[in-house]
This record gives structure tokens, sequence and C-alpha cells, in this order.
């Protein structure tokens, strides 16, 4: 079940990753990417509980705090410079 | 909300991210948190109100609302016909602190339709974005609602009485 | 058991992630894309959390600190990319009902009425 929900997780990181390629303004891309900062802790805990290795909670951490900086420095530049 | 609450949310944050509560965490967590806000010059007096049953109220109202506006997202991703009719309604909200106002700006963006986009200070309004916006006095309705929960929990009693009385008033329009 | 309702919230949680990716995917605009990854993701992920939390012991904490920081600052970033982008001169407005923020930002520009 763990590997059927990856899965599914593997397709919604398609996705956001196909609004990334299209998305005709940055602030699109941004918030394609605020997608992906999500899909990657939501596979980072299903490894962690399916695979019993508590390795990786820390990544999720980090790509969420990292993730939200992004996007908050993302959005000061398009203020600015547009787009 | 005031300094200590501060120190102790990121000694716990700090605890937590070590992961295994030692005495030498808790302490090294106190030292680092204090550090850290003594050097960002953020400690700053306010009061912090946290009255357990509301704040129960309006945990379980918020989780209720984002149950709910995940289920309508989720319908209107999956239907074929596009039926948006999106706008941005200003949202006045009464005696609310500035972080109080933070906390329900935060919390509508998880509310069916509506997206916090503007946090206006003087005089503390809100502005909105909604998918569905058919009426924005039922919005503002709505927020108003939310809001008065969140004044019982978190406000102060200056802030009470404020958000109270307008219950009792219609909304009214903006000028 | 458990780890059967472990799993059925995994695929729940995932579902809804990816019901978000699709809404990002198929919404015409950008705050309408918004809403679609800061509500349903957000769930979603939610969801595989608390799934996760049932049967993790050891570092439920991080876990679930991880998904409260998630869960604060998604609505944050939502409305840090709200605003800019709206006060941005490239990202196109298509608002069908009212606009009252451009009462406040736009004077020259706003629109006469307010009705709906």
């Amino acid at each position: 079940m763990i590997a059927l929900a990856m899965s599914i997780l593997s397709l919604a990181g398609l996705a956001f990753l196909a609004r990334l390629v299209v998305g005709p303004s940055l602030a699109d891309r941004v918030v394609a990417l605020d997608g992906l900062v999500a899909t990657i802790v939501a596979a980072t805990v299903l490894h962690v509980s399916g695979s019993g290795s508590a390795r990786f909670v820390d990544v999720a951490v980090v790509v969420a705090f990292v993730g939200f900086v992004g996007t908050a420095a993302a959005a000061r530049y398009i203020e600015r410079r547009g787009g | 909300m005031s300094a200590l609450v501060r120190v102790l949310w990121l000694a716990t944050m700090w605890v937590l991210l070590w992961g295994d509560v030692s005495a030498a965490n808790v302490i090294s967590g106190l030292v680092v948190a204090v550090g850290v806000m003594v050097l960002l010059g953020t400690l700053r007096p306010g009061d912090v109100t946290f009255r357990p049953l509301p704040a129960l109220h309006f945990a379980a109202y918020f989780c209720y609302k984002l149950a709910e506006a995940t289920a309508i997202l989720a319908r209107e991703i999956v239907t074929p016909q596009n039926n948006l009719r999106r706008g941005i309604v200003a949202v006045p909200l009464r005696g609310c602190s500035d972080s109080l106002a933070t906390l329900i700006a935060n919390a509508i963006s998880l509310t069916p339709g509506t997206l916090t986009l503007e946090l206006d200070v003087e005089p503390t309004t809100l502005y909105v974005h909604v998918l569905h916006l058919h009426d924005p006095d039922a919005v503002r309705r709505d927020i108003h609602r939310l809001e008065v929960l969140a004044v019982r929990a978190f406000g102060s009693r200056a802030a009470i009485t404020a958000v109270e009385v307008d219950d009792s008033r219609t909304v009214e329009r903006l000028p | 058991m458990l780890h059967v309702v472990r799993g059925v919230l995994a695929i729940a949680g995932a579902t809804l992630v990816l019901l978000a990716a699709v809404g990002v995917l198929r919404f015409p605009d950008l705050y309408s894309r918004m809403h679609s990854a800061t509500k349903a993701s957000v769930v979603g992920l939610v969801l595989v959390a608390i799934g996760g939390a049932l049967t993790v012991e050891a570092n439920m904490g991080k876990l679930l600190l991880a998904t409260a920081l998630i869960l604060v600052t998604a609505p944050v970033g939502a409305h840090l990319l709200g605003r800019s982008a709206y006060r941005a001169e490239r990202v196109p407005q298509t608002l069908e009902a009212q606009d009252d923020l451009a009462r406040l930002l736009r004077p020259a520009e706003a629109p006469g009425e307010e009705e709906p």
C-alpha cells in the first residue's frame, strides 16, 4: 500500500513539474515548487513510516523550511521585477 | 504573543529537532532561544491570553472548515465545467491585535474558497480572494464568525467587547 | 491492523496531493492555482503524516514538526506570492466579480461600482 501511495505521489510530482515548465509567469512556477515541497515531505514521511528507517526525517524538515524561504524570496523578486 | 511563549516554542522546536528530550538538549534549547530573541531584538512584551475551551472550539471549527475546503476543492478539480466567479472582497476586522489578525489571515487561507491576499493595518482590513463570489456579505459573515471564535480564544478583553458589539449589528458594506 | 489504517491514510493523502497537482494544472489563473496548491496538498500531507505517526514511535516529534511547519508556512507563502503577483505588472488579472483591492492599490483605474 505504501508503494501504491508512492506511485500516486510521483504522478503528483510529475503534474507539478508540468506546471513548472509551462506556467506562463514566474509566480505560477513558484506555486508549482510549493506543491513540490509538499510532495517531497509527504514522500519522505511515507518512506520513513514504510521502511522504518528514520534517517530521512531531517530531510523533510529542512525541505519544508527551505521551500518556504525560497517562496518568500521569489515573492520579493516578483514584486520588484514583475512577472 | 509574549516573550515567554516564544522562548518556549523555540526551545521546543530545538529539542524536537535534536530528537530526544535530555537535560542537555532542553537547557541548550532554552539558551539558544533566549539568545536568538535577544539578538533579533524581539523581546516585546505583549499579553497572551489562552482560554482552553474557546481555543478548542476554534481548533475544532478550523479543522472542520479545513476538511470542508478540501472536499469542495476536490470536487471542483474533478468536475469538468468551469463556473468560477472570482473576486476580491475587503473584510474589516474589528478589535484585533496584529498577531491575532495574522492568525485569522492564515486560517482564512485554509477555509473553503478563500485565500488571503492583503492585510492592511489602519484600519485592520483583510483582502480575501474568493473562488465563487456570489455574495460578498456572506463571505464577510463567515470570516466574522471565524474572527469571533479566534478572539474569544486568544484575544484580550477589550478585543472581545469590540468584536461582540459588532456581532449584534448586521455586517455593513464598506463606504 | 494499524498498518492497514496507515496504508489507507497514505493512499488517501497521496490522492489528495495528486488532486492538488491536477488542480494546479487545470485552473485558469494564478490565484485559483494557489488555492489548490495550498489547501489540498497540505491536507493530503496531514493525512499522510497522521498515518505515519501511527506506526513510527521514535521520530514522531520530527514528523509532526515538519507537518506543522508546512501547515503554518504554506498559507503565508501563498499570501506573499499573491500579494506580489497582484502588484507586479505582468501577471494578468482575471476576476469576474468585484475587486476591492483595486481601490486600495490602484485608485486611478479602479472600477466604479462595487455591486456584484
